[in-house]
């Protein structure tokens, strides 16, 4: 596993809008290994959204480098691939439809059968074998959030990135999608980066969690491993190691944020 | 809207009062409906057997009469300048179906190159505003010179009726696609064309059929005008023509059956409309 398979270096971002400038990202350095799970956390606007778009490659870096599997980022690319916070869905579209655009647009040299029967796969791997013909207005918050993850995995990107992705569901849609993409996860085991706000949910699913300041010129201010074993359990996380001083290590640096 | 009915039910010291009160709302809108119908058609019998209006004004029953003689026999065809008035709307129809088609035809397309290009609507915007104001009727001396014949000129004059609503529209559904479907083309590296065809167009869609269902209305509006003027055929001619035989009766009939057309126009594109809004 390559350990520097993910590498932001020393990056800003500025925003320019009505003549204001807005100082979004100070300096900020992070090295991703391949297969890792990493979540970002921190106050609402510090940054971690602007973070994960310049991965995406759908905001531009002014300084600084980003690079992915020794390749340079330079804009938005199928080696990524995004979940966004509201589902993000076409809603003209079926459920199976969203995702055969999907691999339409990055396979074009398979037949329709071929990726029917994948996209097919992927949303039996959500679990919604059943639902494929329907338009998301006709199912609920947690499928359509299901539907965009089956369709971020199933263009096998080298890197997931998840915004927010369930920040939008109830408490118990969220902790049966928490458990669920643990599991997908280990079946296809891909780096991933994660934005939250729910320091629970990072503690589940996360090798590492990246805590960062808030803005302007956010930084990241403490990195913390998590060294418990996959999959882990919601009702076990207590009984970690150490997950009692991790939590009130997080909350304190979130908390000193709002001094 | 309706009565309140705790304030009715409060003084239901009549039978009657609380016996009205008990009905279904919709059995009272449609007695309303028939109370105002009647009345107005009396005090219209009376006004017009009193003397308080000019004697051109037809009485209700006269204008019955009227339905009756020209919607009897809407097809009869004698000669060129004699026939029913079903070839009248027909007529009315076809430049209005003519001109709004061409005029979709061209605004659509023309509409979605500029809404993709910022720079480009900002460019054309000031045309836009320009023209959008001046009754397409301004249009229609141009029409004739240009085109040299009175039924390419109602179907030109139609055409520039229609074509701002559907433009605007149109670049405003192109302009307004949410930025998060857009973002979602950008990850998966879609076409252009592919954006276009699968994310702006179906985005845009509801917009665009607003606009084809407020330019169909305007046009209805606007044949009528422009047939006075072009004159030949059409209903607008036979008003026309009428007025100039004194026949208020039948106007009155073509005003009825103007608006009941204009009515199922609208209610066909609505329909369009509800079926193509998108819940997300």
């Amino acid at each position: 596993m390559n350990p520097n398979y993910l590498n932001i270096r020393g990056v800003g971002k500025t925003f320019k809008a009505k003549g204001k400038t807005y100082e979004a990202l100070g300096n900020v350095s992070l090295h991703i290994a391949e297969g890792e799970f990493v979540s970002l956390i921190g106050p609402s606007g510090c940054g971690k959204t602007t973070l994960l778009n310049l991965i995406a490659g759908l905001d531009k870096y002014e300084t600084g480098s980003i690079d992915l599997d020794g390749e340079a980022i330079s804009g938005p690319g199928l080696d990524r691939g995004v979940v966004f916070q509201n589902h993000a869905l076409f809603p003209w579209m079926t459920v199976l439809d969203n995702i055969m655009f999907a691999l339409d647009c990055a396979w074009k040299d398979k037949s329709k059968q071929e990726k029917r029967e994948w996209a097919i796969h992927c949303l039996q791997m959500v679990q919604l074998g059943n639902a494929i013909d329907k338009k998301p207005s006709e199912i609920s918050g947690g499928m359509k959030q299901r539907v965009g993850i089956a369709r971020a995995f199933a263009l096998n990107p080298k890197v997931l990135l998840l915004d927010e992705p369930f920040g939008a569901l109830d408490a118990l849609t969220r902790e049966s999608l928490q458990i669920e993409l643990q599991r997908i996860w280990s079946e296809n085991r891909r780096t991933v980066v994660m934005v939250t706000h729910d320091v629970d949910e990072a503690i589940l699913l996360s090798d590492r969690i990246v805590v960062m300041s808030r803005g302007p010129r956010a930084e990241l201010i403490d990195i913390i491993p998590i060294e418990a074993p996959h999959p882990r359990n919601k009702s076990d996380l207590p009984d970690f190691p150490g997950y009692r001083e991790i939590r009130s290590r997080i909350i304190d640096k979130l908390s000193f944020q709002f001094q | 809207m309706y009565s309140s009915t705790s304030a009715s039910s409060k003084k239901t010291s009549r039978p009657f009062q609380a016996k009205l009160a008990q009905l279904p709302g919709s059995v009272r809108t449609i007695g309303l409906f028939f109370a105002i119908l009647i009345v107005g058609l009396a005090a219209w019998q009376l006004a017009v057997d009193q003397g308080w209006l000019m004697k051109l004004v037809p009485r209700p029953s006269q204008v019955w009469a009227a339905a009756v003689d020209v919607l009897g026999s809407p097809f009869y065809y004698a000669g060129s300048n004699d026939f029913g008035i079903g070839f009248h709307l027909l007529a009315s129809l076809e430049r209005v179906a003519l001109g709004f088609v061409l005029a979709a035809i061209v605004a659509v397309p023309l509409g979605f190159v500029i809404g993709i290009s910022e720079t480009f609507s900002k460019a054309i915007d000031p045309f836009v505003q320009l023209l959008k104001p001046v009754s397409p009727l301004a249009w229609l001396p141009i029409g004739l010179a240009v085109l040299k014949s009175s039924e390419g000129t109602a179907i030109f004059v139609i055409f520039i009726s229609s074509i701002w609503p559907i433009l605007i529209n149109t670049i405003f559904g192109v302009r307004s696609t949410s930025g998060t479907y857009l973002k979602i083309a950008r990850t998966l590296e879609a076409s252009r064309w592919m954006t276009i065809r699968h994310v702006l167009l179906p985005a845009s869609l509801p917009n665009i059929v607003t606009g084809l269902r407020i330019s169909l209305s305007i046009a209805w509006l606007v044949i009528i005008a422009a047939e006075m003027l072009v004159g030949g055929k059409g209903i607008g001619y036979y008003i026309w023509n009428e007025w100039n035989n004194l026949n208020l009766a039948s106007i009155i009939v073509c005003i009825i059956l103007i608006g009941l057309i204009g009515l199922v126009l609208d209610k066909l594109l609505s329909a369009v409309e509800k079926r193509i809004k998108y819940e997300s």
